[in-house]
């Protein structure tokens, strides 16, 4: 296992394996993506249509943030000669991970992914802390104000899932049926549990686990959160592409 | 390794400075919203339109000298 701490210099002076290059442009493209393809989702119908003044200011503050992290990424990518411009204007049908594609259209959508799709966004930055790219380390590390943002959207996501599901009826089995779509998305994100790449990932201490460790770590986290909220817990294989 | 992508500066600093305005003014809408809920209309509207212009993403006129 690779355990060096890699320098923006190191790169430049190509002091390290063009694998591992490879691999960090790689990885630094997919996040700017993910990072911009929350706000392409659900800005055009939630940012005017969610229910209250201050969601509809919220939603305006986390795509704020959002943007703030893309930014953060593509300084990263900028710095090691791959560009992200055309990752800001690109058609949502081209974002990298499946989760990305399409348009958030119900508040029940907004706030279920807030819980689960941006929890998984969580679980992707933690990959990258004390990473062996030290710039990219330096972004998620403690004290970190992407992971603090990232947190807020995650509980004010988890926050309204369990509002709507205590309403109970119709309401309830609406925000079942967003949760039922969007779990088995997130646990897609983590993708196959038998890929290479995610194994030249850890080799290069560019991520720490698993694609099947870091997806149970997230089951075993949302599983009793859904529970509690009253919610039935969607079948794990069911509808699912990346096992 | 690549050369740097010319523009990353300047794009850091330009997001960077948009960035830092939307968070203020969604701060503000958020202290004035039961006073003056019409305000706190005018600064969704005002994000909603920064917003569609960064989204649109045309890097090269944000950053042209």
């Amino acid at each position: 296992m690779f355990t060096d701490k890699v320098e923006l210099s190191d790169l430049r002076q190509g002091k390290v394996d063009p694998e591992y290059f490879d691999l960090l442009g790689r990885v630094l493209q997919i996040q700017s993506d993910c990072e911009i393809g929350g706000p392409h989702l659900y800005i055009d119908r939630m940012l005017p249509e969610a229910p209250l003044r201050l969601d509809r200011l919220v939603i305006a503050r986390t795509a704020t943030e959002e943007i703030d992290h893309f930014r953060k990424f593509a300084k990263l990518c900028g710095d090691v000669g791959v560009d992200t411009t055309f990752i800001l204007e690109r058609h949502n049908n081209q974002r990298y991970l499946e989760a990305f594609r399409g348009l958030i259209t119900t508040w029940e959508d907004f706030a279920v992914f807030g819980f689960l799709i941006d929890r998984v966004g969580r679980y992707q930055l933690e990959e990258f802390q004390n990473c062996t790219y030290a710039p990219l380390a330096a972004v998620v590390d403690h004290p970190s104000r992407v992971m603090d943002e990232e947190a807020g959207h995650i509980d004010y996501g988890t926050t309204r899932t369990a509002e709507l599901a205590s309403v109970g009826g119709e309401q309830k089995e609406r925000i079942q049926k967003s949760v039922d779509y969007w779990y088995v998305t997130a646990l897609d994100m983590f993708g196959n549990t038998s890929s290479k790449r995610a194994e030249r990932y850890r080799y290069w201490g560019l991520k720490r686990r698993t694609n099947a460790q870091a997806r149970a770590e997230f089951i075993a986290e949302v599983d009793p959160i859904i529970t509690k909220m009253g919610l039935t817990i969607p079948d794990k294989n069911i509808g699912r592409k990346y096992l | 390794m690549n050369d740097p992508v010319p523009f990353t500066e300047s794009l850091d600093v330009f997001l960077q400075e948009v960035v830092r305005a939307m968070h203020a003014a969604v701060t503000q809408g958020i202290r004035i919203m039961d006073s003056d809920p019409r305000g706190a209309d005018k600064v969704i509207e005002d994000c909603k339109q920064t917003l569609a212009v960064i989204m649109a993403g045309h890097v090269q006129e944000w950053i042209a000298p």
